[in-house]
């Protein structure tokens, strides 16, 4: 697939900064245009990999943000993207939408900016374009707080409604021990960065002359296009290099070579399932599912790739799955990326729904009282006393 | 965030020479060098070595009853003085380039006569001339600092809360050692609150600093600081685990890899966060009481325990009770680990209560008699609590020596309404010997409140009213 890709706010920005370093690491050439919208002129400084010319501040002269943030205030970054939605407009005069074939919004859905900004920007470019926009968004963890929980789950309804697909990432299922500030969120940032590049990377060759069962963007597409909330698994295994190299050439035939790589595939699937996905779910409940091998081709085992997919019909309890393969010659590993679309039972949404409750209720009675609480403060118990002026 | 400063007074020229000189000689710019000083004496300007004299700003100078030596804490003459001199107040407001910082801070004693009068009129002043809040610092007096103050401060705080966007309160009785010179004591009080309102208002303004990984910007400081109402500021440091010496940099080289060592743990993070809390604060204060919080946490990035900082975040809101908390990390390459707590709105504040309890004895003894007793004897007179109010100060009956109880042609007006006294009462001349007996109370002193019957009380109290 080839991508036009958006990251907004800080977290938004981080994810696809990752994304193109793993994708110039890894050789792959994913996303044809990366663009960075922020409200804080700070954290624009940061990417190392999205190009300075392609690095918006919007909400400069917005009178609540002046450059400098929205104080996660999801409202005033919606406002804030309202109001400069000429200039967001402008940043995709020069996107040649005939090379892409969907559109990726990143964002963070704790803070103010993504989770505000980054909707107006999916409704936007869902009038210019015909092309699918997918949703990229972090889920923030139980102790970043009421606050981001409330910014999230208002969020989240925007964007599952308004892209044609949300990925989700839980950072509370991805929260690590012995972490340094310095670290901060990079680990989980390139974790997510490798699965959603090497998912949506396969077929991004659309050579004629690549193996029949190599994946295709429309498959991909196609998976997605139940809409709804999904989630990625993925497990990767490192290939012993020359000496497995020998042994095909001594084998000839690699009859046995075939059947141990077999095996092999399934397993990498099976764990790509069962281990951490990027948002933690019920794997039956997903509506569509997509596997994709990306390695050496001479390691796609189709018999393997196969019985994979036969078992994950089981598991997600869906006839629709689909698998292929994704060549890498040069690649070290083989890996296996799972896609499964339109997930409905997820325990950490229904968490955050009930800690954003709390925290709505909570801001609410606060504001009720708050005029009134000050006023006892300043004032003595008769009222006797007379402000100065 | 980048702020200008506005001091009024005494103590408020002194914290923002202080701010200054600490901002002077740290890596942290925060105020653009935006700074204006305004004080009702002349030599009170002496004292300010780290801002500039074109910033010093003497008003009340052409005032017959001040004529620039202060004053002697009547706030209304404050309130009264800054209104004339609105014109001369705005004219140097010019010199704030108030678009090159994000807010202005307003820094004042609430006890004097110029910071809790002059200051509320030239806050009204910069609201005016602003888009960007304006904070106001402000110092409550201690209880050896006389009743006056505590008076002046629970009047000036109405008006502060009324016109800020914050008040950030610092609290002399607990931080001053009891018994102690207040004077002597005032630099080493003033470091402290500087120290936090700088790690508080100017996180994020380090120079070359590397960008944070969860930035606190202006606009989070400006957010949590929106509840408006009184602000406290918590703030604790921890030594870093890291070796500093040569031979401790030896060390770790030997033991490398082994960075286990290197990272602070996330328990001491987590008590670090929690001692910002537990220690003392600006203004003591009941936590949960806070409607909002900030957090931030200052030091190498590359030792603090991101899971520690989370973890101390969470016990925070659990804490204040409330989940409108903005939390960040900023870089800097110190020896210590700082952090700083902003709980703000906080509403259960032991200490203003106390204030107010003095204030309004001091009220009922010195300032409205004739307020407090023509309403007594336009209701329901209890002859004891009258008494009671008379006596129970021993200042208020030095003062009053032979009032209401001669019958001997005193010439002292009478706070009581009885009759006699109304008889003997003198011009305005005598009214003021009184009131000037009472050190330069405000509003209600002799030359208001003309004589003793009844009719120019009332006056008084309308004219109490109307200053509002």
């Amino acid at each position: 697939m080839k991508l036009a890709t958006i990251g907004v706010g800080n977290a938004g920005t981080k994810i696809l900064d990752r994304m193109l370093e793993f994708e110039e690491e890894t050789g792959r050439n994913l996303c044809r245009h990366a663009l960075a919208i922020n409200t804080a002129r700070t954290d624009l400084a940061k990417p190392d990999y999205i190009p300075e010319n392609r690095r918006v501040l919007i909400g400069d002269t917005h009178q609540e943000s002046k450059g400098h943030g929205v104080g996660g205030d999801v409202d005033v970054g919606a406002d804030v993207a309202q109001t400069d939605i000429e200039e967001i407009r402008r940043a995709f005069d020069d996107v040649e939408i005939h090379d892409v074939d969907a559109l990726l919004v990143s964002a963070g859905l704790g803070g103010g900016t993504g989770s505000g900004a980054g909707p107006v920007v999916i409704d936007e470019l869902q009038k210019m374009y015909d092309e699918p926009v997918y949703g990229l968004g972090v889920l923030p963890g139980e102790y970043e707080g009421g606050r981001p929980a409330l910014n999230a789950a208002r969020s989240l309804q925007s964007f599952v409604t308004k892209v044609d697909n949300f990925i989700a990432f839980d950072n509370d299922a991805w929260r690590a021990r012995d972490q340094t500030i310095e670290e901060g969120y990079d680990e989980m940032n390139q974790e997510l960065a490798t699965r959603i590049v090497t998912l949506l990377a396969a077929g991004e060759q659309d050579e004629t002359d690549i193996a029949e069962n190599a994946m295709d963007s429309s498959d991909i597409m196609r998976t997605l296009d139940t809409g709804g909330v999904s989630s990625i698994g993925y497990a990767a295994s490192a290939l012993d290099g020359q000496e497995g190299l020998l042994n095909k050439f001594r084998n000839g035939e690699n009859v046995e070579g075939d059947a141990s790589d077999a095996a092999k595939i399934k397993g990498l699937v099976r764990r790509a399932v069962n281990s951490r996905l990027t948002l933690p779910c019920e794997v039956s409940s997903a509506d569509r599912a997509l596997i994709v091998l990306s390695g050496p081709p001479e390691h796609f085992a189709r018999k393997g790739v196969e019985s994979a997919r036969q078992w994950l019909e089981q598991e997600a309890d869906t006839v629709e799955v689909l698998a292929g393969d994704d060549p890498r010659q040069n690649a070290t590993q083989l890996a296996a990326v799972v896609l499964l679309s339109n997930v409905t039972d997820t325990p950490r949404i229904d968490e955050i729904q009930d800690q954003a409750v709390d925290a709505q209720n909570k801001i609410q009675a606060q504001e009720e009282v708050r005029d009134e609480e000050i006023a006892e403060l300043i004032t003595d118990d008769d009222d006797e006393l007379d402000p100065v002026v | 965030m980048k702020f200008a400063l506005v001091g009024v007074g005494g103590a408020g020229g002194r914290i923002v020479d202080a701010l200054r000189k600490v901002e002077q000689n740290s890596d942290r710019a925060f105020s653009n060098e935006q700074t204006l000083l305004f004080d009702t004496t002349q030599s009170a300007f002496e004292a300010y070595d780290h801002v500039p004299a074109d910033r010093h700003v003497l008003i009340g100078d052409t005032h017959p009853d001040i004529r620039g030596t202060g004053l002697d804490g009547d706030i209304e003459l404050g309130a009264e003085v800054a209104e004339e001199d609105t014109d001369e107040i705005y004219r140097e407001f010019d010199k704030l380039a108030t678009h090159s910082v994000h807010a202005t801070l307003l820094v004042a004693g609430l006890g004097g006569g110029t910071g809790g009068g002059v200051g509320p009129v030239i806050l009204e002043g910069l609201q005016s001339i602003t888009d960007n809040p304006v904070y106001v610092l402000g110092i409550l007096p201690a209880d050896i600092e006389g009743d006056q103050q505590a008076y002046n401060a629970a009047r000036s705080l109405q008006s502060y809360v009324d016109l800020a966007d914050n008040v950030i309160l610092f609290d002399n009785e607990e931080w001053a050692d009891d018994g102690g010179d207040l004077d002597a004591q005032y630099p080493q009080l003033n470091i402290e609150l500087v120290t936090r309102i700088i790690a508080v208002l100017g996180v994020g303004e380090l120079e070359d600093a590397p960008i944070a990984e969860t930035m606190l910007d202006p606009s989070d400081t400006m957010k949590a600081l929106d509840s408006g109402g009184v602000s406290s500021l918590g703030y604790a440091t921890t030594e870093l685990d890291r070796p500093d010496s040569l031979l401790g940099k030896l060390l770790a080289m030997l033991r490398s890899n082994d960075t286990e060592q290197e990272i602070t743990d996330a328990a001491k993070i987590k008590d670090l966060i929690q001692a910002t809390v537990d220690s003392k604060l600006t203004l003591p204060c009941s936590v949960d009481s806070a409607e909002r919080a900030m957090l931030s946490l200052s030091g190498p990035p590359d030792v603090c325990s991101r899971k520690g900082f989370e973890t101390g975040r969470y016990w925070l809101e659990k804490e204040t009770d409330t989940v409108q908390i903005w939390a960040g990390d900023e870089p800097h390459d110190a020896s210590l680990i700082a952090a700083s707590v902003l709980l703000s709105n906080v509403t259960d504040v032991p200490r203003i209560d106390e204030i107010q309890r003095r204030a309004v004895a001091y009220k009922r003894e010195h300032v409205e008699d004739s307020d407090a007793s023509d309403e007594l004897s336009a209701e329901t007179v209890d002859p004891s609590e009258t008494a009671e109010q008379q006596t129970d100060s021993p200042d208020d009956a030095a003062t009053r020596a032979g009032e209401p109880a001669d019958d001997d042609g005193e010439e002292t007006p009478s706070p009581t309404p009885d009759g006699d006294s109304a008889e003997a009462s003198g011009g305005g001349d005598t009214a003021k010997t009184t009131a000037d007996g009472d050190s330069a109370e405000p509003s209600a002193d002799g030359e208001r409140a003309v004589g003793s019957d009844t009719e120019s009380r009332v006056g008084t109290e309308e004219r109490i009213q109307d200053s509002e």
